[in-house]
């Protein structure tokens, strides 16, 4: 059975939402796609993020646990919402099926993987792991089959649309 | 163009390397736990010269029970009620923790006064707390101050305790004091 040395804490998620706002930053710049302001609003929503871990912590006696865990997991569905936003921004507004394929599978599979299994592992149940990781399967059986669809084909889906 | 990319690179690089190391301070300082472990008390108590008979000691001889008694209009002196002792030198000091019937307590005034004094090996007292009644009222003491002990040092709590003349027999009082250790 899997067993962590220490149990998680809600922060963890909100940690893990500022790792993912400060990569999109770090991305947006480099990739050019994007305006010049975008990766500092990514920088500032990390530095939102670092904000609330410091509340967080000098509340720690007054904030229930689930009270964190909300406020945490939020932050970290937005810094989702967001990977998945700029993956769709890409493939919809950009029409950049190939730039969008690449962030799929480098950024949007890697990090909603990531915060499935470290859910799954905050909840201490294994069949959490099993939710995340029929979740990750389902996910590369949809990335399969858009492969499998071809670019072309999605391309002319999209213009019909 | 590019110099300008690769400026905000650079910036960003750098506020996201400080958010990242003090994000991931936090979290360690709020992860960090205390971890306590069961060992033998450096200080504990001994029988002394007088205390057979009023003394019971508890488990591991870190707590001490003294039963005594206390005549009227006269003070009576248990030279060696309790000893202290160390198995490494630290500092100890006697601090007043409860007294009971308490203030306004009609039988507060059937006592004159109960004396702890802290003296080392030889006959010098380092500490001394002292209760005096006033009317029904206790004036109780604080705390004696921080004295060394050195390791396998013996000292002793000597009690002096006197009831009122007249007092009513059979009325009692219980004192807690802790002995502080650092």
């Amino acid at each position: 059975m899997l067993k962590l040395a220490t149990e998680l804490l809600p922060e963890f998620f909100l940690f893990l939402g500022i790792d993912f706002f400060v990569a999109l930053s770090l991305l947006t710049c480099l990739m050019g796609q994007f305006r010049r302001t975008v990766p500092y609003l990514y920088e500032a929503a990390a530095v939102f993020g670092y904000v609330n871990m410091l509340m967080s912590r000098e509340f720690l006696s007054i904030f229930g646990e689930y009270m964190r865990f909300s406020y945490c997991f939020l932050y970290l569905a937005l810094a989702l919402a967001n990977i998945v936003g700029i993956n769709v921004y890409l493939l919809v507004s950009k029409k950049l099926w190939g730039l969008a394929k690449i962030f799929a599978s480098s950024v949007t599979f890697p990090t909603i993987l990531i915060s499935a299994f470290f859910f799954s592992l905050y909840g201490g149940d294994t069949s959490h792991v099993l939710t995340a990781l029929l979740l990750s399967s389902a996910m590369v059986l949809g990335v399969g089959i858009a492969f499998l669809v071809g670019p072309e084909k999605v391309k002319n889906w999209l213009g019909r649309r | 163009m590019a110099n300008r990319k690769s400026l905000d690179l650079i910036v960003l690089l750098v506020i996201s390397m400080l958010i990242i190391a003090a994000s991931a301070a936090i979290y360690y300082a709020m992860l960090a736990q205390t971890t306590a472990t069961v060992a033998v008390a450096s200080v504990y108590f001994k029988t002394g010269g007088d205390s057979t008979g009023i003394l019971t000691l508890g488990d591991n001889d870190t707590y001490a029970s003294l039963s005594l008694d206390a005549y009227p209009n006269v003070t009576l002196y248990y030279d060696q009620a309790v000893n202290l002792t160390a198995t490494a030198d630290k500092e100890v000091q006697l601090r007043h923790v409860s007294i009971n019937p308490g203030d306004g307590d009609l039988s507060v005034s059937n006592f004159t006064s109960v004396v702890f004094r802290l003296i080392e090996a030889d006959g010098t007292e380092v500490g001394t707390l002292t209760y005096t009644t006033s009317g029904d009222d206790w004036t109780e003491p604080t705390y004696t101050g921080y004295v060394p002990i050195l390791n396998g040092e013996e000292m002793t709590i000597k009690v002096e305790i006197k009831a009122a003349a007249g007092a009513n027999t059979g009325v009692s009082t219980t004192i807690v004091i802790a002995v502080d250790v650092k």
